[in-house]
């Protein structure tokens, strides 16, 4: 499978072969000795741009660079850059990809990725755009599941908190509809459902679930429990 | 000569749109930008009758032709509408608006979030056919929005 110049963006971009294809080469790196993993990215650079706050994916992202013996530019606070001077967004990304090899990106705005990735002639990897896409974290959490479960396949999955605006569920759960004999269990309070537009696919799909408001009641026989947070931030009022 | 009564003016040559749905005409006038032409003559008729939809709006608008961005335009507002193309009074060709599967440039993304809004971009849209039901589906922020929900750029 050819992943030269291949964008990570959205989950949707993805066939189940190529998932199953990135867990497998996942799984190889995992056990490779540090020794030859720190061969693989020498000489390279990646740009981490993150235009809205990161722990765990930014520094995720340069600890697997620097693993893999490259190194990294960027900035994890645009109050830092020339995007308070007035910058476009399009000019500061184009700026970074004369200075690295692959470059990976969060931001506020849905649709930024993948804007870059059509913009710019390195790869790029959408690390969160907005209440959209968080694409890597999905394939880290089906990776763990399939780590912790041995398949992906037959699991009944229970995800729960912020089903709105939390983009790893969104992502997750149409990951998931690629998979056989899934059945997920949707609970949140009823101002934090699911969005009609992925239940919706997963209806279309013919992936089996059901919605609960309540964590007590919905609870029974899941192989997996998947809890996020409220994402207070992309509240409209931010109350 | 054609000895046919016509409830709106007919012009000897330019454009006329038919099959517009019933009280879609002003919405089609403005999204082609010709509510405020001050160059052509433009005559319409709001609910006449027809035997295929009951009702139906008609634009006539004299020395204009329209390119294939402003039939998908209307297709978006109206899409069985027909395009006849006059020439010296009479028709020289007739083209069904379709809906085209992708979109450019054309719609506006309801999504204050969304990139198109903030950054000089054409904007991309997929059209989705869920049975009777048409969605448009931003390539960029990828939120599907219903057809009363978007605007036209």
């Amino acid at each position: 499978m050819d992943f030269n110049m291949k964008h990570i963006i959205s989950i949707n971009d993805f066939q189940r072969e190529e998932i199953d294809y990135i867990l497998d080469q996942s799984k190889k790196m995992e056990e490779l000795p540090q020794k030859d993993k720190i061969e693989l990215f020498k000489g390279k650079v990646m740009a981490s741009l993150f235009f809205e706050p990161s722990t765990r994916t930014k520094d995720s992202f340069i600890s697997a660079c620097l693993k893999m013996g490259g190194n990294h530019v960027g900035f994890s606070d645009t109050s830092s850059t020339s995007l308070k001077k007035g910058e476009t967004f399009a000019d500061t990304i184009r700026m970074y990809e004369k200075y690295s090899d692959i470059l990976v990106i969060r931001h506020s705005i849905e649709g930024a990725a993948r804007y870059a990735s059509e913009i710019l002639s390195i790869p790029v990897i959408n690390g969160g755009d907005g209440a959209n896409q968080h694409p890597t974290q999905t394939l880290l959490d089906l990776y763990s599941i399939k780590k912790s479960k041995g398949s992906i396949d037959n699991n009944n999955i229970l995800i729960a908190g912020d089903l709105k605006y939390g983009r790893t569920v969104h992502s997750l759960s149409l990951a998931l509809s690629l998979f056989d004999n899934i059945n997920l269990t949707f609970v949140s309070p009823p101002s934090l459902r699911m969005p009609d537009e992925i239940t919706e696919m997963l209806r279309n799909r013919g992936v089996s679930f059901s919605i609960y408001d309540n964590l007590e009641e919905a609870v029974r026989d899941n192989d997996i429990i998947y809890m996020t947070r409220i994402q207070r931030e992309r509240f409209p009022n931010g109350a | 000569m054609n000895d046919r009564p016509y409830k709106v003016y007919r012009i000897e040559n330019g454009t006329v749109i038919d099959h517009i749905q019933g009280s879609k005409a002003i919405r089609v006038l403005h999204v082609l930008g010709l509510d405020t032409d001050m160059n052509n003559l433009i005559t319409m008729g709001i609910n006449l009758k027809s035997k295929k939809f009951g009702k139906k709006d008609v634009i006539k608008i004299e020395n204009r032709y329209l390119s294939k961005k402003e039939f998908d335009k209307i297709a978006i507002v109206s899409p069985d509408a027909t395009v006849n193309v006059i020439k010296d009074g009479k028709r020289s060709e007739k083209h069904i608006v379709k809906l085209p599967g992708k979109i450019n440039g054309i719609i506006r993304c309801p999504n204050p979030d969304c990139i198109t809004r903030k950054e000089k971009i054409e904007s991309v849209f997929i059209t989705q056919h869920n049975e009777d039901e048409i969605k448009y589906r931003c390539h960029y922020c990828e939120r599907s929005f219903e057809k009363e929900c978007v605007s036209i750029i």
